[in-house]
């Protein structure tokens, strides 16, 4: 099992357990430590339709935390580029 | 020869690339979430029904192996706070017992019974300020109905509303509690009778504006603008500026929402 995997099994069984303060700081971190962490998508709408007001069963596009860390994740692909350093 | 200036940038294409996919998964998660949500809530909640029984067990082994001095100092502690509590409810079971009459004589009578329903996740857990109950449609549960904090059913006191059912499904249901990030809730301010309009904050808590000339204090009840008055939350702090025409009232909520266990859902 490679370290990714086993990440988004660990902040999975954080969510469903531990408070906030320290799932979604997981779950920025690991955005932050992976490349493209497309996983974090997921776990973060997960996050919305276990805990959050949305209106079901219709199919709605607001998923205000999802949609915070899909920017997020845009926002680290030119960024992880340009603070690369090369030798 | 060694450099550490940045690689040329890679072309657009892969960035757009990336980009795309982000907004494929979004699209598609979204779709996906939408139409499977209850699935989700169905599948975690024998989860959470076991993580409360493994919390009280664990809980039970704490207070197994604290000191003895403390158990029996917190014990005497307890002792005298329920003995006056005692005292204080059957006063207010007599202030309830003849509202209830009152009503009745005008033709209104009060909001009794309700099932009670075990909390599976409330905050700090929930980032929003939403509770996971244990019942749902199969207990005739359905959207909209007001939920309060279970009290002793010998009594006649209902608790304090707390919030609506905001999601049903077929074993569960959702909560969203009236202090949720910008709910509008109205009230009626115990002192003066003044109804405001609570925004929630979240965390248990509300905020209102009101003149600087209406007096308020830190300690006075807020209730509910319904018939039955019940308290909603206690004035916590006032925030004013001297040129100030209104000033800005903090309330905390009579309901704790990060120790809640059992809560009713009103008929």
């Amino acid at each position: 099992m490679n370290k990714r995997l086993i990440s988004t099994i660990v902040i999975f069984l954080v969510l469903i357990s531990l408070p906030y303060w320290v799932y979604i700081p997981a779950l920025v971190l690991a955005i932050i430590f992976f490349p493209f962490y497309w996983e974090g998508i997921f776990l973060a709408f997960l996050i919305d339709i276990l805990y959050g007001d949305i209106p079901h069963p219709t199919i709605s596009l607001i998923f205000p935390f999802a949609f915070y860390i899909s920017l997020f994740v845009l926002l680290l692909i030119p960024l992880r580029e340009r603070i690369r350093l090369n030798d | 020869m060694r450099t550490n200036f940045p690689l040329k940038n890679r072309s657009n294409k892969t960035h757009n690339k990336l980009i795309l996919i982000v907004v494929v998964i979004f699209i598609g998660g979204a779709i996906f979430f939408s139409l499977t949500g209850g699935t989700f809530i169905r599948i975690l909640a024998p989860v959470w029904s076991g993580e409360t029984a493994v919390g009280r067990g664990l809980n039970n082994l704490y207070l197994f192996l604290r000191s003895k001095d403390s158990l029996i100092k917190e014990n005497q502690i307890l002792k005298t706070k329920v003995n006056e509590d005692a005292v204080l409810l059957v006063s207010t079971q007599v202030v309830a017992n003849n509202q209830n009459n009152i009503l009745k004589d005008l033709g209104r009578t009060g909001t009794k019974g309700g099932i009670i329903a075990a909390v599976l996740v409330h905050p700090p857990e929930t980032p929003y300020d939403t509770l996971i109950i244990d019942v749902g449609k199969n207990e005739g549960i359905s959207l909209g109905q007001v939920v309060a904090l279970t009290t002793d059913s010998t009594t006649s006191i209902q608790g304090p509303k707390i919030g609506i059912i905001s999601e049903v499904y077929a074993t569960n249901s959702k909560v969203k509690l009236y202090s949720a990030s910008g709910d509008k809730t109205n009230a009626v301010l115990e002192r003066n009778s003044v109804p405001v309009i609570l925004l929630g904050r979240g965390g248990g808590n509300f905020e209102f504006t009101l003149p600087r000339e209406v007096n308020i204090s830190i300690g006075d009840k807020i209730l509910s603008s319904d018939i039955s008055h019940n308290l909603v939350g206690i004035v916590r702090d006032i925030e004013m500026q001297a040129t100030d025409s209104f000033k800005k009232i903090l309330v905390v909520s009579a309901a704790n929402v990060y120790t809640t266990g059992y809560v009713t859902v009103l008929k």
